[in-house]
């Protein structure tokens, strides 16, 4: 089976690396979440909300999300082109680059050297080592790819290619801004059209950072761990191409109401609704593959993963397009519904098919099977708790938010001061915190299981060692 | 379609191409053409630029990340003119480098709070918000009065 060298140190690195990453932005998440109702618990300036706030998006996003896609599209190109990566010393320099350059980021936002562009925060000389870190990236993949010994190229390397080009343009063009000083510059673009080109990002990094790179693992690790074959490869190719093309023009419908030319928040929400059939087609695509032989669900332990974890795209991909629309907007912006609609993608979709491919790759790795099927079903249903306290916690107080903005006395007048409005909110962020407590100590099941695995891989690997040289 | 064997999917290099052209179709009509029409860069005719101490302060609020709880545009909604004033217009923003309309009401938007009450209460609400709401969620930014304004990044700014 090995007849081609497989490059497992820099998987097993950078699964290694995100999980790191992981904790600390999910522990920065829960300090965020109680100083949002209790403000004693802002300690200075390095720990305070305005800052830590960003820290823990962009750990989580950059740290988590692209740590595990990195060290999961290593994997995946090597099976699906069946050969070894073009360089694999260089994707070990990526490995090292990428957690330096982590480690270097999160201390300036702790510093408070920030661009203030939602998701791309990093100051200049950060986005230059990120830019660097992409192309480092983009030609082992995009080489290995090329140079393939498999003619035809499965599913998730079109999402693959598609991840490398879009997300270098869009990292790009967003962070092009004028340096001042080595810690601070100035956007290149100004007011409005600052703020397109934003969005236009910051939508699009959700598209290509949390939505094709974990359809690309959904598409390989769900027929992996079911044995069943995806239903349709003919949906499979209607829903690339048409989430694709759609993704891009839909960047404005976070702009609903502002000052940006009605057309393009018009244009913008119009793609949005069309998104949800692409999103779908996948969704279906895997309901269907699971279709043929539902005792999957509960005889492989995997399937549930990806399954919810698709489920929960499905819902995002509803959620989203409704937020998008102008009355809906009109409550809803600005509120904590926004908020829970976010966490369910990121704890429901993105987390949950990381995880389940990690419980694929890791055993595959050691050559071993999974530690203990039953702490990975524990795992599922506590994060699948939490996730779902936190998402309806935040709907139910972002709506309240919305009308109690909104109310107004028969007089004309407002009903409830701002700060009325913001107390309103204290108990379901205290719930919040408890749904993301329930949501971390999930992830510490996992942790566990996952670094049991590994350390009864090796303790067979050296038994194995031994009997050959006994 | 699907051409097993000899196909798009088969052309990695063609196929790469093809999904750049598809992802930059949306990408130019709704953001490179804006860029290039004027209603993109409109400007109030009595628009002043930022003085130094304003770029400043503009300096201070993207560093603290006021803008993770903070908008700066009100919206053309009865209730929004209501409580923060007039909605925000296009041209106000023509020296804003980058945007900082902001995503998130945590706390009330400000973009009309300039003069909305006196320099002291700022001062003093600053310091210490909950001694103004008791139950404010808002941090003490008591820590400012001993930071010095970096004179160099606002010079380069202006």
């Amino acid at each position: 089976m090995n007849e081609y060298q497989y490059d497992y140190q820099t998987v097993k690195g950078f699964i290694v690396s995100c999980l790191f990453w992981g904790v600390i932005g999910l522990v920065i998440g829960l300090l965020i979440s109680i100083q949002l109702w209790n403000s004693d618990f802002n300690f200075g300036e390095y720990f305070s909300f305005g800052r830590l706030r960003t820290v823990h998006t962009n750990v989580l996003a950059y740290g988590l999300g692209i740590g595990a896609e990195f060290g999961i599209f290593y994997y995946l190109v090597i099976r699906l082109t069946k050969r070894p990566l073009l360089f694999p010393k260089l994707a070990r320099f990526h490995l090292w680059l990428f957690n330096a350059g982590i480690a270097l980021a999160t201390l300036t936002l702790f510093m408070g050297y920030s661009q203030n562009l939602e998701y791309a925060e990093f100051e200049w000389p950060i986005d230059v080592a990120v830019v660097i870190l992409w192309v480092i990236f983009a030609i082992n993949v995009m080489g290995t790819i090329f140079k393939r010994k498999e003619n035809e190229m499965y599913i998730s390397l079109w999402y693959i290619i598609a991840t490398v080009v879009t997300v270098a343009i869009l990292y790009i063009v967003n962070n092009l801004s004028i340096p001042a000083t080595l810690t601070k510059s100035y956007h290149l673009f100004a007011g409005v059209n600052s703020a397109n080109v934003e969005w236009w990002y910051g939508h699009n990094a959700v598209g290509f950072l949390f939505t094709t790179p974990i359809l690309a693992m959904f598409y390989y690790f769900l027929p992996k761990s079911t044995g069943l074959p995806i239903y349709s490869h003919r949906l499979s190719i209607i829903s690339f191409w048409s989430l694709i093309f759609a993704y891009l023009w839909t960047g404005a419908h976070h702009l609903v109401y502002t000052p940006l030319p009605d057309w393009i928040q018009t244009l913008g929400i119009a793609f949005t609704l069309f998104l949800i059939a692409p999103s779908w087609g996948s969704v279906v695509n895997g309901y269907f593959t699971v279709e043929s032989d539902w005792s999957v669900m509960k005889n492989k332990y995997l399937t549930k993963f990806f399954i919810v974890g698709v489920t929960f795209y499905g819902l995002q991909t509803i959620q989203g397009p409704s937020q998008g629309i102008r009355v809906i907007s009109s409550l809803i912006h600005y509120t904590d519904w926004v908020p829970g609609h976010v966490h369910m993608g990121t704890m429901g979709w993105v987390t949950m098919v990381i995880c389940g491919s990690i419980y694929y790759i890791i055993p595959h790795i050691y050559k071993t099977e999974i530690y203990s099927e039953k702490i990975a079903n524990i795992h599922f249903w506590i994060v699948l708790i939490g996730q779902l306290m936190f998402s309806i916690t935040m709907w139910i107080t972002g709506i309240q938010q919305g009308a109690m903005w909104k109310m107004t006395n028969p007089d004309g007048t407002l009903k409830y001061t701002f700060i009325e409005t913001v107390i309103a909110n204290y108990p379901y962020w205290q719930m919040r915190t408890i749904a993301g407590v329930i949501f971390v100590v999930g992830m510490l099941f996992f942790l566990y299981n996952i670094y049991m695995t590994i350390q009864k891989g090796k303790k067979e690997a050296a038994a194995q060692l031994a009997t050959a040289n006994a | 379609m699907s051409g097993h064997g000899n196909g798009l999917y088969s052309k990695a290099l063609l196929f790469t191409i093809v999904a750049t052209i598809t992802v930059l179709i949306g990408t130019f009509v709704t953001m490179f053409y804006p860029m290039m029409r004027d209603e993109m860069h409109p400007k109030l005719e009595n628009l002043k630029p930022f003085t130094p101490l304003e770029l400043a302060g503009r300096n201070i609020y993207m560093r603290e990340g006021c803008m993770n709880c903070h908008t700066q545009t009100v919206r053309p909604l009865k209730a929004d003119v209501l409580r923060y004033g007039d909605y925000s217009k296009a041209g106000e923003f023509y020296y804003d480098r980058p945007h900082l309309w902001g995503s998130k009401r945590t706390g009330p938007d400000l973009a009309r709070v300039g003069g909305k009450y006196p320099d002291d209460w700022h001062y003093q609400h600053m310091a210490n918000p909950q001694a103004f709401y008791e139950k404010s969620n808002m941090p003490k930014y008591d820590f400012l009065n001993k930071k010095k304004i970096n004179i160099a990044q606002t010079v380069a700014g202006l």
